[in-house]
């Protein structure tokens, strides 16, 4: 596999502008140019691995410094696997199309778990060894970071090295500890990971290793070496002000998930919802200034040309200056015709109100996510969000002029009963009959959205069991069997998709194996309703004799050794387990930026603390 | 003011779609801060249009954009400041003027120059092409079948389309002029189809020739 592809012979695949490069500001350096190069992969479709921003932020951070590349690689879609295989050619990166084996590294970001397959493909056609046990000094270092590295131990054989938390910082530190060890001679990767381990936030896997007890359940880690440190902690960066954010974005040809520029208000979420991991995994908040985000925002229109901003977050709506910031990027932009995008709107009527300031062109539909019918469901996932607000922030986008909204639930929460998933209807129904008594001209739609609920680890739910596939299924149907009026429309996950998210969020490292032998059998894109393919997965599990039910269903002991406890997020198991026990009453915990201090542990075991921008006049 | 620019598609980005570069037009005026006029109504657009689409795949020396500007520049500067803003493989090459009240470009392209590279091995197959070709452009009539994109059958008679094609022995390429006009379009591999039908040759991978437009013609001598 040496040969690069007949680049005529993408006119035989689907959207070949995925893989020809060449897009208004990437940066190509040459080869020679540089002293250390990592092609960096999104285990999944250009379109969608396009769309990320943590990818663009580390594009930046190294393609910024003078001595280091990066370079991108992306998931081939199957009809281009197809072709690299029968043409015996490999995959390569989009700036210089070099295979992937001629990297010193490899870098993959794990955003979600149903990628994993997509990795080894990448892998493969990329020339480097699947395992990182049989992978040697020649070979490219696998460094895999992102939301997933929290729990990455079912894939940790494939991984030579897994960073946790803010990445811009860590990624330029590996890079240049090999910069220094190459120029003393060839770089050894033993030594290099020995050397690597000892970096705040950096986990070497192959450097500890997991007991069992006698029914496959996992027991406990332990290190091998006195490099590998228990926990790993992860990185923060306290002020995000002082670290780099791109000053340009690669503008994609082709359609892509979100084709616009992006600005990051701030990084973390203290609302508390009791399901969300990334609300754990990225605290405290971060606020970036105002000031930062008006020049970036102006860099990045300036230079990219996009029509359109969009204003990243967690959870967009409670960033401190949020109404000034709209306020300042509407009045320096609107005559030019940029729209301001808003992915993440709270479930008030003020969000309702910005939501209608920056959409005063197009309506498009607004979505809405209550996660829980009833109100006792509501308290028990800490959403903190009242009936009245829901219908407050409804009734207002209907004075506003929108007649089509999208409400987002989750189905199969911890004690959820029939009686609450009905209120989902009665909710939406509620919703209609306001519309109505409004006597608006426009065709109402309710669009609700119902995904299952999958229990992840570093939350207060991650002991919990996820429900029977058949058990979500009754449920779907349970809902569906409600629904009474033409203008509520009812859409479900894939009850398989979600259990076997279930599985991988807590699994642990004999998962690996399962892994191999589903992408094996050809299972590939997982996520995507079109290829996702139970059946190979379901022979496996029967393989590898695992019953995956094990994973996705178990209850866990609280005293239990979890897969994923050495992998510090800052928060306590304590906080968690009492989380819990709150979450049984439905007792509501206030978010720590306006209201008292929950103790979750982040601030005190980091020496960090909650930043707030400031107001500016 | 209207003005027109000329410019490349280079091999290297022959597979943006049609629609894709309607978008980095757009982003490109916008990174140039050239003074396009917007259209009316809730979604403005600004005013520019593509004289002709190239399918995916096809490279070119000859692609031409028309816009109408709010202000009146000189040529030069509008070329300076649009042409630093450009993806690479896409150079501009000229910017003139359009009299104010003609027809749009789009209603004016007539015709097409291809230079396509065949996968020929020898000298017996450049012969056998040559004689193809002769047999072909003595035909009264031309009638390819196939299926549209949506799989509606369609029979079409390629003959009045078919304006010129050679053989250059010399740069080994095919050079054909075919009719792309909104009355009648024809695709190169149509015609490339009937010829590897009149060669036996229906193994001919005609979707991945290399194919390049050299030049565009228009009605009213206006290039």
């Amino acid at each position: 596999m040496t040969k690069i592809l007949d680049d005529a012979l993408l006119a035989t695949v689907s959207k070949p502008v995925r893989y020809m490069g060449q897009e208004l500001n990437a940066v190509v350096k040459p080869p020679e140019s540089v002293e250390v190069s990592i092609a960096f992969a999104f285990p999944d479709v250009y379109d969608v691995g396009m769309s990320h921003l943590g990818s663009k932020i580390l594009y930046h951070v190294v393609n910024s410094l003078e001595w280091a590349a990066m370079e991108r690689v992306f998931a081939p879609w199957p009809d281009y696997e197809a072709l690299l295989r029968k043409e015996g050619a490999p995959l390569t990166t989009l700036e210089n199309h070099l295979p992937l084996n001629q990297f010193p590294f490899l870098g993959v970001t794990l955003q979600y778990e149903l990628t994993y397959t997509n990795l080894l493909t990448i892998l493969d056609l990329g020339g480097i060894p699947l395992l990182a046990a049989d992978r040697g000094d020649n070979d490219p270092i696998v460094i895999a970071g992102g939301p997933g590295a929290f729990n990455c131990e079912p894939i940790t054989d494939y991984l030579d090295l897994i960073t946790l938390g803010d990445g811009e910082e860590i990624l330029p530190k590996l890079l240049e500890l090999y910069r220094q060890l190459k120029r003393k001679g060839p770089v050894v990767r033993k030594e290099y990971l020995l050397q690597a381990a000892l970096l705040q936030g950096v986990y070497v896997s192959s450097f500890y290793e997991a007991s069992y007890n006698e029914v496959g359940e996992f027991i406990g880690i332990t290190s091998l070496v006195p490099e590998a440190v228990i926990p790993v902690r992860r990185n923060i960066v306290q002020n995000l002000d002082t670290v780099p954010y791109p000053e340009t974005l690669v503008v994609p040809y082709g359609e892509i998930i979100h084709d616009r520029a992006m600005i990051e208000l701030f990084r973390g979420c203290t609302a508390g919802c009791r399901f969300c991991q990334a609300g754990c995994l990225y605290r405290p908040v971060r606020e970036r200034s105002l000031q930062t985000l008006l020049k970036q925002a102006e860099l990045l229109l300036r230079s990219t040309g996009y029509d359109e901003i969009s204003l990243i977050s967690l959870s967009s709506m409670d960033y401190t200056q949020i109404e000034a910031l709209i306020d300042q990027l509407l009045k320096r932009y609107r005559k030019e015709c940029v729209g301001v995008a808003l992915p993440s709107l709270r479930v008030d009527s003020f969000s309702v109100q910005l939501a209608d300031k920056v959409q005063q062109v197009r309506k498009s539909g607004l979505t809405l996510a209550p996660e829980a019918g009833s109100q006792r469901l509501r308290d028990v996932i800490n959403k903190r969000v009242s009936e009245q607000q829901i219908l407050d922030a409804a009734g207002g986008a209907f004075d506003a002029g929108w007649s089509s909204l999208k409400l987002y639930f989750m189905l199969g929460l911890p004690s959820e009963t029939d009686e609450d998933l009905a209120e989902i209807i009665a909710l939406a129904q509620k919703i209609a009959a306001l519309y109505r008594q409004k006597k608006r001209r426009g065709k109402l739609h309710i669009g609700i959205s119902v995904s299952t609920f999958v229990p992840k680890p570093h939350t207060s739910f991650q002991w919990m069991g996820q429900i029977p596939v058949e058990e979500i299924k009754r449920r779907q149907y349970y809902l569906r069997s409600l629904l009474r009026d033409r203008a509520i429309e009812l859409s479900t996950h894939d009850a398989e998709t979600s259990v076997l998210e279930a599985v991988f969020s807590r699994g642990d490292r004999h998962l690996a194996k399962v892994v191999l032998r589903a992408w094996q059998l050809g299972a590939r894109f997982d996520g995507w309703s079109e290829y996702f393919r139970p059946d190979l997965w379901r022979q496996a599990f029967i393989e590898s004799g695992i019953v995956p039910e094990s994973y996705s269903e178990r209850e866990i002991d609280f005293s239990a050794a979890l897969p994923w406890d050495h992998l510090d997020s800052g928060i306590s198991k304590d906080w968690f387990i009492n989380q819990w026990h709150l979450a049984e009453q439905a007792i509501e915990t206030p978010d720590c930026r306006s209201g008292d201090c929950s103790m979750c542990g982040v601030c005190p075991s980091y020496g960090v603390e909650n930043l707030m921008a400031k107001e500016v006049r | 003011m209207r003005i027109f620019m000329k410019f490349h598609k280079n091999p290297e980005v022959r597979w943006i779609s049609h629609l894709d570069l309607i978008k980095v037009w757009e982003r490109a005026v916008r990174r140039a801060r050239l003074p396009v006029a917007l259209s009316q109504g809730f979604n403005p657009r600004p005013k520019m249009s593509l004289a002709t689409a190239l399918a995916v795949g096809v490279s070119s020396d000859a692609e031409y954009i028309e816009m109408e500007l709010t202000e009146e520049l000189p040529l030069k500067d509008i070329l300076q400041r649009i042409s630093s803003q450009m993806p690479s493989g896409l150079p501009i090459i000229e910017v003139g003027t359009l009299p104010e009240k003609s027809l749009a470009l789009m209603s004016l392209v007539f015709a097409s120059l291809y230079r396509i590279t065949l996968p020929l091995h020898d000298t017996n197959e450049t012969e056998e092409l040559q004689s193809a070709l002769t047999a072909l452009l003595a035909e009264k009539q031309l009638v390819l079948n196939y299926h549209n994109r949506e799989g509606k059958s369609i029979s079409q008679d390629l003959r009045p389309g078919i304006l010129e094609a050679s053989w250059n022995a010399e740069q080994a390429v095919l050079l054909l002029k075919v009719e792309t006009s909104s009355r009648l379009f024809i695709r190169p591999q149509h015609f490339l189809t009937i010829l590897a039908q009149k060669m036996g040759r229906s193994d001919w991978p005609v979707e991945e020739v290399g194919l390049h437009r050299l030049e565009l013609f228009m009605k009213n001598k206006m290039k």
